[in-house]
């Protein structure tokens, strides 16, 4: 029989603050033990939570860029469960009266992909499992890190799609400056709630999930595992079972971790520390203004309207600061073109690929070699070494092309029209030229003599090459 | 010198001018509290405080300023937390705890010169009436051995009543401070919700907790909530409240509620209500009858509500962290489950179920839910009351103090003790108990209750003064 | 009404002792009971009132207290962690 695929998303990406979502303690990836916290943090009796504006407004922020709708009316509610990494045995998150609502982003194939909510809620501390002799060790200074949780409705058929949505995701919340995802630190993880039915029945199935994945490679196999499980259950007249699976990545495979039956009442009430939030127009107004072109407009721009092929502009795309700063440039100099070509393959090879990417070269300085080129003042290698030393030397570009008298002050044309002349005049000299090495400073000379001294050298040797080779 | 019927005002004066030295008044206290013992009222004396009251006698000879309360010294409740002291909510699960900081009061009365002496007696968790179901044994009543001290702030208001300390804190969930303070002839107050910071006490039902002074007089009660009082940026449920300064007047409307008045009758006190209303009456003041219909329905409100919350507060206790761990456990199942059933009284696991099936799936909507949209209702029913009146008038409790034992079997018994007390518990607003009769038979203290609007406190004090007996607190 | 004391039991990490289980659930029912009128009054919609804007929430400024210990009182610690048998998930 064939199946359809019905799978759901929950998305956890940790939010860029300073604080964390309920106390002024630092958030913070890699502290040691447990030194990130208070008495808030660690659950101490009789503390309470304050929470942190900044991390409403981020949640609201996501919830725009994915066009949701923004609640005017947002409640914390606890979720209480026992479990060590949670301190207060509950955790405060988001139920009936979440900061958005709906929205949702469209695929490459131009299917649309709605989310169900976003909502804010606090992450857990960690656990180290060590060993049987020592156990596990409780370390909460991830514990009250602000989380959004991005929930879809059940809405993706296939590992490709969900891996599509999940890159987009990812791709707008750093773009935003909502979250920094970064997954390999927990920072991003999601869980994968899936069902199959037979093709073309209304109903669903039993569906299983698997939590806390933490790669999009991950997500893809477990995805892919997990439809070939539950098939292979249907196909041999098995029953699916309702349950949470954990995925292993070495295996990769899953296996049972709970069952319905031990399925937890989670007893979510509003929590009573924490005054429900009025989440007025201005406030949705002032969270707008912060948010910039996200990736997927910029990129349709670069393509449609810049002519720039899409591989280029997925590149200029990859982060805001080189789509930012490939704007600047088009801003200082109308060739959007000729500049995606020097980012994509001059600047960006000579930058280290890390976090805190940064050009070194500014906008004004790269744009002004890129039309001196274009000008023809300078050959595109010349042009280059203007680049490296611009980055080395602190000076501008006009200022070392002169020094390094790399600059052309005529044109390439009218040393080619020169060089016409000279064959006609010595059709020898040119024959001569491979095997005697001073037949070129001869056409130098002429050159030179023809031009009062002003043509550049360098481009007559290049000229020459390519012309009586 | 005997300083346990001296104004906290003049004790501070007499202080500040080194008529007397705090170590002497602090010295005096302690010594009181160890001839008293047999009522076990304090769970523990400080050994820093008569170190504390020598700093403060020194400061006083070095011409340094101090705050309002100059060497005075304060007993606490023991579910509030004072950074490197013991704090256990009268409970085995936190015998051992040290508070690794201090509750905001602590700082705000530590601040104001006042010296942190003891901590008090209660009913576990503070879940309980008549303060037997602390872990250190009953506190007994400071009129009469045989009685219950009240709760669940027994401790504090037995404290008082035996003049242990001038200020002892307590804390009133649905009647923690009134109940007690009316058994024992004392002054307390339940504030108007979010008056006085929660930070640092140790939760029982976050939406109805208030800390408030227990203390001789009314004069002295007042002189501490405005101590006590303030917005305070780490509980963002607390308010600012100037206590109600502005409503201050002349003569003021009395309201008697309507839906109470019949049981407020049978009682073996009506007479000494009565004459209550008509000494108001003769001072000039109007009294009405007012309705809050559904004022009966409060103790179902509330036996919901507290125990729900309570659940999820309870919850951090868990063996992981700093409640004691049971020496039987070897899994993480054991942790929770073997701690917990160790750590906890029965009371207290009562409640923690209780709270558990409100606000488990299939009874959330019919119980917690209705629970809350009841306060709403209570909330409409005492502001239009208030549109009448300025306060509202009932006994604190339906009786004197019982006698040890006698309604520890039956918990529901217990739980009609706070009929008077929940709703202005539910509803939020300010609630003061004053000694203001004896029961005939056995010569023990009543008390009587005034509410008033939010934000009102010194309007309750100032019509307290003409119902106010303080000879009954010599009894 | 009828309760399930052992369901209560678990979601409250509490084991009752046989011999005070019986006491234990008439109790319950007892104050179940007596709660219940709450069932069938006629109520008004929740409040929503009681909420504040974002402008008095508090801002995103680091604060640290020093002199604070997380593991004063853990019954069991080890590298600056609390200690619980191996979890196994």
């Amino acid at each position: 029989m064939e199946y359809d695929v019905v799978i759901g998303l929950e998305i956890h990406a940790e939010l860029k603050t300073n604080t964390k979502v309920f106390c002024s303690c630092k958030n913070e990836f890699g502290a040691g033990h447990n030194k990130n916290t208070c008495p808030v943090c660690t659950g101490m009796p009789g503390a309470l939570p304050i929470i942190n504006k900044r991390a409403v407004e981020l949640c609201i922020k996501a919830g725009l860029c994915f066009g949701c709708q923004i609640n005017e009316y947002a409640v914390m509610e606890r979720k209480n469960y026992f479990y060590p990494d949670l301190s207060k045995a509950y955790q405060i998150s988001q139920l009936v009266y979440p900061i958005c609502l709906n929205g949702g982003i469209t695929l490459e194939n131009g299917e649309f992909k709605a989310l169900n909510r976003i909502h804010l809620e606090e992450d857990a501390g960690k656990l180290n499992h060590i060993s049987r002799a020592v156990g596990t060790l409780v370390d909460y200074n991830r514990g009250g890190t602000p989380l959004i949780e991005i929930v879809t409705e059940p809405v993706f058929h296939s590992a490709e799609e969900v891996d599509e949505f999940l890159k987009k995701i990812r791709e707008a919340l750093i773009f935003a400056d909502i979250a920094n995802c970064k997954m390999e630190q927990g920072g991003m993880r999601c869980d994968v709630n899936l069902s199959l039915k037979p093709q073309g029945s209304d109903k669903l199935g039993t569906r299983t999930e698997m939590k806390n994945l933490n790669s999009f490679k991950s997500v893809f196999r477990a995805i892919n595992y997990e439809i070939e499980r539950q098939k292979e259950v249907l196909e041999n007249r098995g029953v699916v079972l309702q349950e949470t699976r954990k995925w292993d990545d070495n295996l990769g495979e899953n296996f049972t971790m709970r069952s319905k039956e031990e399925a937890q009442d989670y007893r979510y009430f509003p929590d009573p520390d924490i005054l429900p939030m009025i989440i007025t127009r201005e406030d949705i107004e002032k969270v707008k203004a912060e948010i910039p072109t996200l990736p997927q407009t910029r990129r349709n721009t670069y393509i449609n309207d810049y002519q720039i092929s899409k591989p280029d502009a997925l590149i200029l795309t990859s982060s805001k600061y080189i789509s930012d700063y490939f704007e600047n440039c088009v801003k200082i100099y109308n060739n959007p073109k000729k500049i995606s070509n020097w980012i994509v393959t001059d600047v960006l090879r000579i930058v280290k690929d890390g976090e805190d990417l940064t050009f070194p070269i500014n906008e004004k300085d790269l744009t002004t070699i890129i039309q001196m080129v274009e000008d023809k003042k300078l050959t595109k290698s010349n042009g280059l070494i203007v680049m490296e030393k611009v980055i080395s030397s602190n000076k501008n570009p006009e200022q070392i092309a002169k020094e390094m008298n790399l600059i052309s002050s005529i044109t390439e044309e009218q040393i080619a029209k020169i060089l016409e002349q000279f064959k006609l005049e010595n059709p020898k000299a040119v024959q001569d030229l491979k095997t005697d090495p001073k037949v070129i400073s001869f056409i130098i000379g002429y050159v030179m003599k023809n031009t009062q001294g002003k043509a550049n050298g360098a481009i007559v040797k290049q000229l020459v090459d390519k012309m009586f080779n | 010198m005997d300083y346990s019927k001296v104004k906290i005002c003049d004790l501070v004066k007499g202080i500040k001018d080194k008529t007397f030295s705090s170590e002497s008044v602090v010295k005096f206290f302690i010594d009181k509290i160890e001839k008293n013992k047999e009522y076990n009222a304090v769970i523990e004396v400080f050994s820093d405080a008569i170190d504390k009251a020598k700093e403060v006698d020194s400061k006083i000879l070095n011409g340094e300023k101090l705050g309002l309360l100059a060497g005075v010294p304060v007993i606490i409740k023991d579910n509030i937390l004072a950074k490197g002291k013991k704090a256990s909510c009268a409970s085995a699960f936190l015998k051992d705890f040290v508070s690794p900081y201090s509750a905001t009061i602590v700082k705000k009365l530590e601040n104001e010169g006042a010296i942190i002496i003891a901590r008090a007696n209660m009913d576990e968790f503070a879940m309980g009436g008549s303060c037997e179901k602390s872990v250190y044994g009953a506190t007994l009543n400071s009129k009469d051995k045989t009685r219950v001290a009240g709760g669940s702030s027994g401790g504090s208001a037995v404290s008082v009543g035996l003049g242990l300390c001038p200020i002892a804190i307590g804390t009133d969930t649905g009647g923690s401070i009134r109940q007690p303070s009316s058994f024992n002839g004392v002054v307390g107050i339940k504030p108007t919700y979010g008056t006085v910071s929660r930070y640092g006490i140790v939760a029982f039902a976050s939406s109805t907790d208030q800390a408030g002074p227990i203390t001789r007089t009314i004069e002295d009660n007042e002189y501490v909530l405005e101590i006590l009082a303030g917005k305070d940026e780490n509980d963002q449920t607390s308010i600012e409240n100037d206590l109600g300064e502005k409503l201050i007047k002349d003569k003021y409307t009395i309201g008697l509620c309507k839906e109470l008045m019949d049981k407020i009758k049978q009682l073996p006190q009506y007479a000494c209500f009565n004459k209550t209303i008509e000494s108001l009456k003769q001072n000039g003041f109007d009294v009405k009858e007012v309705s809050v219909p559904h004022i009966a329905n409060s103790l179902a409100c509330y036996y919901i509500l507290s125990p729900a919350e309570a659940t999820s507060n309870l919850a951090r206790f868990d063996g992981v962290k700093y409640t004691s761990r049971s020496k039987e456990a070897t899994t993480l199942e054991e942790i929770y489950v073997k701690s917990r059933s160790e750590g906890f009284g029965d009371e207290v696991k009562r409640r923690i179920m209780l709270g558990n099936f409100v606000l488990s799936s299939g009874y959330f909507d019919a119980y917690y839910k209705r629970a809350k949209k009841l306060q709403v209702l209570l909330k409409k029913e005492f502001e239009s009351a208030f549109s009448y009146c300025d306060v509202i008038i009932t006994p604190t409790t339906p009786g004197k103090a019982f006698k040890l034992g006698e309604k520890s079997l039956d918990p529901v018994s217990m739980y009609l003790e706070d009929l008077f007390t929940v709703p202005a518990s539910i509803v939020g607003i300010p609630a003061l108990s004053v000694p203001y009769g004896k029961d005939e038979d056995s010569n023990m203290p009543l008390g009587l209750q005034l509410m008033g609007k939010n934000n009102s406190e010194k309007v309750l004090y100032d019509v307290a003064k003409y119902v106010f007996k303080e000879e009954i607190y010599g009894i | 009404m009828q309760i399930d004391i052992k369901h209560l039991e678990r979601l409250s990490k509490l084991k009752i002792q046989d011999d005070k289980k019986e006491k234990f659930e008439k109790d319950l029912v007892k104050i179940l009971d007596f709660v219940d009128e709450i069932t069938t009054l006629e109520l008004p919609d929740e409040d929503k009132s009681k909420a504040v804007t974002l402008s008095s929430l508090r801002e995103d400024v680091v604060k640290t207290d020093d002199g604070f210990d997380p593991l004063l009182n853990a019954p069991k610690q080890k590298d600056g962690c609390y200690q619980v048998p191996l979890v196994v998930e």
